[in-house]
This record gives structure tokens, C-alpha cells and sequence, in this order.
């Protein structure tokens, strides 16, 4: 990741984009000289930020708008939960969240891949407030909605900041390298033309079904971070608003590139926080927000910052 | 027995049209301007309370009922001109603009008009249980229903017979044919999006005395009229209709026998229909 | 003339700060360092009503005392709880750890509750919880910096079974929304009601935010029980009460439902249709007290609009608070004092007698059984019986 980073930063061209990004880097980072409340709300920002990375990547690449995300970051709360409930130790905890989500992703992406378009963001969502549902009913199991409490549970917030940033950088670069790669290019294609690609014989449901089960693993990760940071699960987390919320990131930052995801979590993590302190107006604000974004930066704001600050062209 | 199926079977039906009139104006909208219209439910919202206002301020739910979609319908023009024109063909930014809109009107009503919970009564000539022997049904459920299937058979009646509904049609069913026709999609797709809030409008003013008002009931029907529109099929006025049906009678009959399950059986048909039949039960193959 | 008075009193009170400044006691300073207050309501989404009036409620309160206790200014800090435990558990980290409150008071939902109980436990901040019912807050997760001034879903509705078994009916349909509060005072009401020779005809749970209960008035109606013990709340009272009435069978069913059901709010939002129903809760419009009878005139004259339990809730939460401040003379330094202090407030409630159980933390009180009805030109609930003091168990 590092190395990415640092090459694209000699890279000439790209020189004040790389900047851009070692700027938001700074940003996720800094709140470790400040602790407390702002340190907390930047590790929520870091952990959204791997969810919307991984939504980023399926929709902004992968053409899959899911609304149903929420699902695969509360499975991966709760498995991380109830694991630890049960007295697994805390690394393979962290090892089932990605597992139990990914297992969700192959079970309902079988018929997701089925559909398109607006059809895929009704199936995941529809798949999403099934999990929900389950959740909530499922009393004995998840404590319905009085939530679960890890209580006991004690990770140094400094540590735990410093592991969510380190895992969302190593996402974003792993996942543009991987955009790299013949199997990312292949994506690409898919969404641009998934008729032509398919009748050259590519099995474009496979390449779909797998980008949707890497993304939800992804997102698991991200729940049972969100977790172990809160000490607290509740149902509400697998609602379809916090799948909403996920996708109004990715949008507000720009779908493609992965960077913007992570720039619009950490805008909206902490413009929400902040607006939400002082009025219970926020929803307006946001919406305003969202509208204003749409009409002055078609892309999502990171590729106008990277225009306007980065010189460059912006990621395409 | 047969006098609680009965009455249940009214119910469904009833609160079905109530969808039907929201999945209507959303299909609308998506077939010819290719909307997804994600703030259809604060739409409804404020048709609700701007009935609730006019019906107390003009002292008639009839006026109200006429005016309130006409007011509605203009917004609807005013956004589709100003903030979804410039988009076209952007599925994701219309989304997104959308959302941010829902976000502004529910919370601007929330500033206006209170967090409290508000109820319409219906107006006095439907207020009341109308009595057929042993039977004992309220009026109003029975008036949505009279309406929402006047409603249908209007609507089929003017896409199949008059010059708009045949523009409609053929924009709906590829806009680059009908403007080759001489047809204006622009024009067609204001038109229609002022049409389907309108329509959203009407639902509030006549879902207000059925179900009560309360903040976040915008994203509730939102959700509603997705589902229907998704399990009927997408752009056509004939899969809202049989889908909101489907939908409602699932949503009642599950309620009475298995309230614990009711929302859960809602997503189960929706992702049944869609796994079957992805384009949904009446839908065509989008390009 | 007034303004050279308050000129005046500007130079004393610049004389005073002066004073204090220069003298060596730093710890007079301190104490005129206002005491924080973080609330923590929902003002956003389903419950945001609920917020509003619980703030109400705190405000009014804090009005009376004039912002003063232990000789120290109170501030009230608050933030919007969202209907969302995550962001309660973030708000809360907020006001400790950036405005740095003495206490927090509110939280709407049990959830809520239970997501920032460990946190506020760890770090020794006095909640006063001003709504939150889960049973469990105050018995197996209870916290000795965690007091409820509001009431548990078993104190709230338990009483409420022998005395309709009693005086309504021994066949009642029991429904609830489908939720942990639903859940824990249908059981409640059942525990009593069967040990008082009740039998109950069915027992349904519904989803929150239904649009539409009439499924539900059908089981009823064909289950023709004599009453229905109703556990909803917002919107789905709403929509239950007029589609009951709706459907005609307030003729031939009585209501006795959880006092959520017959709250002030819902009632504004129905109109007459409900006369009639009774309810358990633990306050009452009519009931005969001086304090009772103060807060009243002070929350209509100055909101112009019918108390309900919300406010109260809220106007008690306060109550103990600046009691406890009171106590310990405005010194929050030593935590045991000031938990000490609120564990043996006495505050005069518009609920009558309340006193909070030093075991449990929960407040021990009284439950009223109620009616709807149109008293002073306003649709509220009179009282019908007194249903004794109750203490929730702890356990």
C-alpha cells in the first residue's frame, strides 16, 4: 500500500494527486494526536470507510449497485460477537466475520446475478431485510433488538484506529491493484458491455458472483470491526438505512477509484456528527448536500478535489 | 370464519390500492423519464400533509383531493426540470439527487408541521361502518378500492386511446424510436414525472384518513411502492396494479396469521418473484 | 431605571468575579463553573415526539429552579440520539469525552440503554434515565451510576393484570408490537393477570410501524374476548385505536392498554373515538397534588398544549438531579457522594410519591389505573383507581 502510494507520489503526473491522498491519509491519522471523542469517531469513519470501499469496488467497477451492504456488516458484527460470546479466541473471531459473510454473498448472489440493474439494488435489499428480520426475531441468538454487549471487551482505541486505517489502506490498494490486474480489467469490460464480453465466451456471472463475494468479506471485516469498536451490536445496523447511508458515501466521494469512498465516509461521518450536535435538522443538511454534490460534482467530490487541488484529471 | 376473510380480504385490497396509486406514479416515472424516484415516498408525505392543511383550512377533503396532487404535481415539474434534466442518463446521480430530496422534504415537514402524530379523519359522508346484514365494513377502505380500480381503468384508457398516453408508450418503450417519431422525450418525461408525484400526492391526501402521519412513514411507503413495482415489473401501469394486489394480500393475510413474519413474507415474495422471473411478473426485458 | 439596575448589578457582579479571581481559595472559582448536563433524545425520526416532549418536561423544570442548584449554573447540553443505539453510544462519548459533562440524563430507546451502559459504568459518569423501560437495565444490568426516575415495563403494566381481571374481564385478547418492550410488559401483564384468575384468549405480537392493524381487529373481533390489553406506542396506537373504532368494536370490546396506548399524544391525534379506554401508568391528569397540579398549569401556560407522562418523565429526571446537586452543594468531586445523593432524593412529583430503590436504582412508585376523558376541554386520562406503590423486583 505504502509502496503504491509512494511510487504514484514520484509518478511526475500523478505527483499532486498522490498528495491528495497522503492528505487524507493525514486526515484518518491525525486523530490520534487528538484521542477521545475525535479518535472515536474517525475509527467509525476508518470502518465505514472499508464498507464503502468494498460497495465502491461493486459499483463503481463492478456495476452492482447492492442496498443491501448492511447485511454483510451486521453478519460480521454478529458473528465476531457471538464467537467471542462462546469463547473463540479473538483472531479466529476476526477470521469467521469475512467467512459468514461471504457464505451470504454466495447464497443470495447465486440469484442477485440472476438480474440487473435497478432489479439487483431490489434483490439485495430485499435479501438484506430478510437478514434483518432474522436478527431481530432470532432473540435467543442475536438478544433481538436490546442488542449484544461485549462486555469485558478491551482493545486500546489507539490500537484499534491504527489497525482499521492500516487494514482500509491495504483494501484500497490491494483492490486497485487488483483493478489491474486481467481479472479487474475483465470487470470493467463486464460493466460496459456485459453482452459483448459474454459472447466471447467469458463466464461473466462467475466474475460478478466473486467480486460480490470479495466485497461482502470485506464488508464483514468492517462489521466486526464496527464491533469490536462499539462493544455494542444491535439489528439496526443490518437495517436497509445503514445500506443507504453506505451507498450515499460512496456517492458523495465518487464511485470510482476507491478513494473517494474512503474521502466520502470520513466527510459524512464527521459533517453528520458535527451538523446532528446543533440541529435536529440534519437529514435536510445532508440532503442538501447530497443534491448540491450531484449538481456541481457530477463524479463525487474526490475527483474535484483532484481536479481542482491534484491538477490532475481525475480518476476515471 | 368466512365474515374475518371477508373482511380481511377488503382490507388487503383496500391498502393495496393505496400502493397501487404510489407504484403507478413511480412506474410512470421510471418507464419514461428512467427515474428511480427514491423520494416518491416524501412526495406522498407531503401530499398527506398538505391534505391535512387544506382539508382543515378549506373545510373540504373534496377540494383537498383536487388540489393537493395539482400542487404536488407542479414541485414534481419544478425538480424534474431543475435537478433530474441535466442527469439524463445517469442513473446513479438521479438516485442520488433523489435521496438528498427525500432528506429535505421529510425533513422540512418535520420542521413545519411537528414530529407529533397526526391522524385525518375521512370526510363525514364516508366516516363510519356501513352495515349489510351481519357484515360490518367501514366506508372509507371501500371508497380507496372503488377508486384506486377507476383509477387503473382510467389510466389504461388514456395510454391506450390518447395522444399523450401513446407518446408515453412509445417513450417508454425506446426513446430513441419516439424522438425519431417527432416525439419530444424531453417533454414527455416532465409531463410524466409531474403526473406520477402528482400521483404520489393523491396518495397521501387519500392513505392520510386510512393510516396515520408521523415522521419516517416517507421512507415506509417508499419501500412500499419499490416492492411493487419491482414484483409487477417495471414501466408498466398493469404490473403495479397486479403487483400492489399481490403485495397487499401477502401484507394482510400474512399479518393475520402470521403478524411475526408479516414484513419478512414481503422481501421472501419479492425475492421468489425476482429469482423467478427477474424482470418481475409482468415486466419486459429492459435494454 | 431598569437599565441603571442592571448596570448595577453587572459592576457587582464584576466586583464578585473579581473577588473570586483574587482570592485564594481556587475552589469558590470552580464553583462557579456551570454543571453540564448531556442529554441524549431522540429529536430525529419515529421518536423524535418523544424527545421533544421529555425535553419539555427537563426544561420546564430547570425554569422553576432558574437554571440553579448546589449555587452553581446548570447547562443542558443536548444531542439527537437518532432512534439508533450506535450513534447514543457515539453521542455519549461526545459529551464525556469532548464537552466533558458531569452527567447524562435521557435515552429514549432500551437499546440505546444497554449500548452505553458499559461505557458509562467504566467511566463513572451518574445516568439518569428518563424513559428507557427494558426490564434488564435495572436488574441483571444494572449499574450502580445507572438510576431509572421513569418507570420498567414490568412496574408499568404487572399491576395492571389482577386489577382488569378484577374490574373489566377475565377473557382478554393480549397484542403488542413485536419488540422487546412489547414482549416484556405483555409479560408482566400476564404474570399478574394469571395469578388473579385471568384468561388470556390469544396472544399476538405485530410489527413496529404497521400502516394498517385492521388484520389485528379481525383476530379480535373473532376471538370475542371482553377486553384488549394493548401494548403500542406512536403511530401504531394511532392506527390500532381508530381502526378499532372503525371497525365498531368498541361496542362490544373494552380497551385496557398499557398507558404508551392512552398517552396524551396519541389521544390529540384520535380525537373522542377513545373515550372510555382504561389504561395503567404512573401518572395521571386528574390526580390531586399540589405539585401535580403546579406542573400542569406551568406546561400548558407555557406551550400551550395537554402534559402528558413524557414530560413528566422528563420534569422528574431533573428533579432528582438538581436534588442530588443540591445534596452535595453543587461539589460533583466525589462520585460516591453525588450517587449517594440521588439514591436518597426527595423530589416532589406530579406522579404522587416516588422514591428511588437504593437496591435496584429504579424508582419505586405509584400505579394508577386510568380513563379517557375530556376533562377541562381537553381530551386526557382520570383517574380511576390507585393500584398501590410498586418496586420493580431487581430480578
Amino acid at each position: 500500500m505504502m509502496a503504491e502510494l509512494s511510487r504514484e507520489a514520484r509518478a511526475g503526473s500523478n505527483g499532486r494527486q498522490g498528495l491528495l491522498r497522503w492528505g487524507l491519509v493525514g486526515l484518518l491519522l491525525l486523530p490520534l494526536a487528538l484521542g477521545g471523542y475525535p479518535l472515536y469517531l474517525a475509527t467509525e469513519a476508518a470502518l465505514l470507510g472499508l464498507a464503502a470501499v468494498a460497495l465502491s469496488l461493486l459499483l463503481g467497477h463492478g456495476g452492482v449497485p447492492s442496498l443491501g451492504q448492511a447485511a454483510f456488516l451486521g453478519l460480521g458484527a454478529y458473528t465476531v460477537g457471538l464467537a467471542l460470546k462462546a469463547g473463540l479466541p479473538l483472531g479466529l473471531a476476526l477470521l469467521l466475520a469475512p467467512l459468514a459473510a461471504a457464505l451470504l454473498a454466495l447464497l443470495t448472489g447465486l440469484l442477485v446475478f440472476r438480474t440487473h440493474g435497478i432489479f439487483i439494488l431490489m434483490l439485495t435489499l430485499a435479501f438484506g431485510q430478510m437478514v434483518y428480520s432474522a436478527a431481530h426475531k432470532w432473540t435467543g441468538l442475536t438478544g433481538g433488538d436490546d442488542g449484544l454487549s461485549l462486555s469485558g471487551l478491551s482493545i486500546h482505541p489507539v490500537l484499534l484506529h491504527l489497525v482499521a486505517v492500516g487494514v482500509l489502506l491495504a483494501a484500497v490498494g490491494g483492490l486497485r491493484a487488483l483493478l489491474q490486474t486481467p481479472y479487474g480489467k475483465t470487470l470493467e469490460a463486464i460493466r460496459q458491455n456485459e453482452e459483448k464480453i459474454r459472447s466471447l465466451g467469458v463466464p461473466t456471472f462467475y466474475y460478478k458472483l466473486s467480486l460480490y463475494l470479495l466485497t461482502a468479506a470485506l464488508t464483514g471485516l468492517a462489521g466486526s470491526g464496527l464491533a469490536l469498536h462499539r462493544s455494542f451490536i444491535s439489528p439496526h445496523d443490518l437495517f436497509w438505512l445503514t445500506s443507504a447511508t453506505l451507498m450515499v458515501m460512496v456517492l458523495l466521494g465518487g464511485s470510482r477509484g476507491l478513494w473517494g469512498a474512503v474521502f466520502g465516509a470520513l466527510l459524512y461521518t464527521f459533517v453528520q456528527a458535527w451538523v446532528s450536535s446543533f440541529t435536529d435538522l440534519w437529514g435536510l443538511f445532508v440532503g442538501s448536500l447530497l443534491v448540491l454534490t450531484v449538481l456541481f460534482a457530477r463524479e463525487g467530490l474526490w475527483p474535484l478535489l483532484e481536479r481542482r487541488l491534484g491538477g490532475g484529471r481525475g480518476n476515471a | 370464519m368466512l365474515l374475518l376473510l371477508l373482511t380481511q380480504l377488503l382490507n388487503s385490497l383496500a391498502f393495496a390500492m393505496l400502493l397501487f396509486l404510489l407504484a403507478l406514479g413511480l412506474s410512470l416515472i421510471f418507464g419514461v423519464a428512467r427515474v428511480v424516484n427514491l423520494a416518491h415516498g416524501a412526495f406522498y408525505l407531503l401530499g398527506a400533509y398538505l391534505g391535512l392543511a387544506l382539508g382543515a383550512s378549506l373545510g373540504s377533503f373534496w377540494l383537498a383531493l383536487v388540489l393537493v396532487p395539482l400542487l404536488v404535481g407542479l414541485l414534481g415539474v419544478l425538480v424534474e426540470r431543475f435537478l433530474l434534466r441535466g442527469l439524463h442518463g445517469r442513473e446513479l446521480e438521479q438516485v442520488l439527487v433523489t435521496i438528498g430530496l427525500g432528506f429535505i422534504l421529510a425533513d422540512l415537514l418535520r420542521a413545519f408541521f411537528g414530529a407529533a402524530i397526526r391522524s385525518v379523519p375521512p370526510p363525514a359522508e364516508l366516516a363510519g361502518p356501513l352495515f349489510l346484514g351481519s357484515f360490518i365494513y367501514p366506508k372509507y377502505p371501500l371508497f380507496v378500492l372503488a377508486m384506486g380500480v377507476l383509477l387503473f381503468l382510467l389510466v389504461r384508457l388514456l395510454l391506450a386511446r390518447t395522444p399523450f398516453g401513446v407518446q408515453v408508450r412509445a417513450v417508454t418503450a425506446d426513446p430513441g424510436m419516439a424522438s425519431t417519431l417527432g416525439i419530444q422525450p424531453a417533454r414527455v418525461s416532465l409531463l410524466t414525472f409531474g403526473i406520477g408525484t402528482a400521483l404520489a400526492g393523491l396518495g397521501g391526501v387519500v392513505g392520510a384518513p386510512m393510516i396515520a402521519l408521523a415522521p419516517g412513514l416517507d421512507a415506509q411507503m417508499t419501500l412500499f411502492a419499490l416492492i411493487v413495482v419491482v414484483i409487477g415489473g417495471l414501466g408498466r401501469i398493469e404490473g403495479a396494479f397486479w403487483g400492489a394486489i399481490l403485495v397487499g394480500l401477502v401484507d394482510g393475510f400474512g399479518r393475520l396469521f402470521l403478524p411475526q413474519l408479516a414484513m419478512f413474507l414481503i422481501f421472501a415474495l419479492m425475492a421468489l418473484v425476482l429469482a423467478l422471473k427477474p424482470e418481475g411478473l409482468l415486466g419486459r426485458r429492459m435494454a | 431605571m431598569a437599565t441603571i439596575r442592571r448596570r448595577q448589578l453587572i459592576k457587582a457582579g464584576l466586583g464578585l468575579a473579581g473577588l473570586a479571581a483574587s482570592s485564594r481559595f481556587s475552589f469558590s472559582l470552580a464553583q462557579q463553573e456551570p454543571i453540564r448536563i448531556g442529554v441524549v433524545l431522540s429529536y430525529s425520526g419515529p421518536y423524535a415526539r418523544l424527545g421533544q416532549e421529555i425535553t419539555r418536561g427537563m426544561e420546564l423544570y430547570l425554569e422553576k429552579v432558574g437554571y440553579q442548584a448546589g449555587g452553581r449554573r446548570i447547562q443542558l447540553l443536548k444531542e439527537d440520539e437518532e432512534a439508533d443505539p450506535a450513534v447514543a453510544v457515539r453521542k455519549v462519548r461526545k459529551l464525556v469525552e469532548q464537552d466533558r459533562v458531569n452527567l447524562l440524563s435521557g435515552i429514549i430507546l432500551s437499546s440505546s440503554a444497554y449500548g452505553i451502559r458499559d461505557y458509562v459504568h467504566e467511566r463513572q459518569i451518574p445516568l439518569v434515565i428518563a424513559n428507557a423501560a427494558a426490564n434488564g437495565i435495572t436488574r441483571e444490568r444494572r449499574s450502580p451510576y445507572i438510576f431509572r426516575t421513569s418507570i420498567s415495563a414490568w412496574q408499568q403494566h404487572y399491576p395492571m393484570g389482577p386489577w382488569v381481571a378484577r374490574n373489566v374481564g377475565k377473557k382478554v385478547f393480549l397484542l403488542a408490537l413485536d419488540y422487546a418492550f412489547g414482549k416484556e410488559a405483555t409479560a408482566a401483564f400476564k404474570e399478574g393477570f394469571l395469578q388473579a384468575g385471568g384468561e388470556p384468549v390469544a396472544e399476538l405480537y405485530t410489527p413496529l410501524g404497521s400502516t394498517d392493524y385492521s388484520a389485528v381487529i379481525s383476530r379480535i373481533a373473532a376471538a370475542r374476548p371482553e377486553a384488549v390489553h394493548a401494548v403500542l406506542s406512536g403511530s401504531d396506537a394511532v392506527i390500532f385505536l381508530r381502526q378499532f373504532i372503525q371497525f365498531g368494536l368498541n361496542r362490544s370490546i373494552q380497551l385496557a392498554v398499557s398507558g404508551e396506548v392512552t398517552d396524551e399524544n396519541v389521544l390529540e391525534a384520535i380525537g373522542d373515538a377513545a373515550l372510555g379506554a382504561k389504561s395503567a401508568d404512573h401518572w395521571v391528569y386528574t390526580l390531586n397534588n399540589s405539585a401535580n397540579r403546579e406542573f400542569i398549569q406551568a406546561y400548558r401556560q407555557k406551550f400551550n398544549a395537554v402534559p402528558n407522562h413524557f414530560a413528566v418523565r422528563g420534569y422528574d429526571a431533573m428533579q432528582f438531579i438538581v436534588d442530588a446537586i443540591n445534596t452535595v452543594q453543587g461539589d460533583l468531586s466525589n462520585r460516591q457522594r453525588l450517587l449517594g445523593a440521588i439514591e436518597s432524593a426527595k423530589i416532589i412529583s406530579p406522579r404522587g410519591f416516588v422514591q428511588m430503590d437504593p437496591e435496584t436504582n429504579n424508582v419505586t412508585q405509584h400505579v394508577y389505573a386510568r380513563e379517557v376523558a375530556r376533562i377541562d376541554g381537553v381530551l386526557t386520562n382520570r383517574l380511576l383507581a390507585d393500584l398501590g406503590t410498586i418496586r420493580d423486583p431487581g430480578k
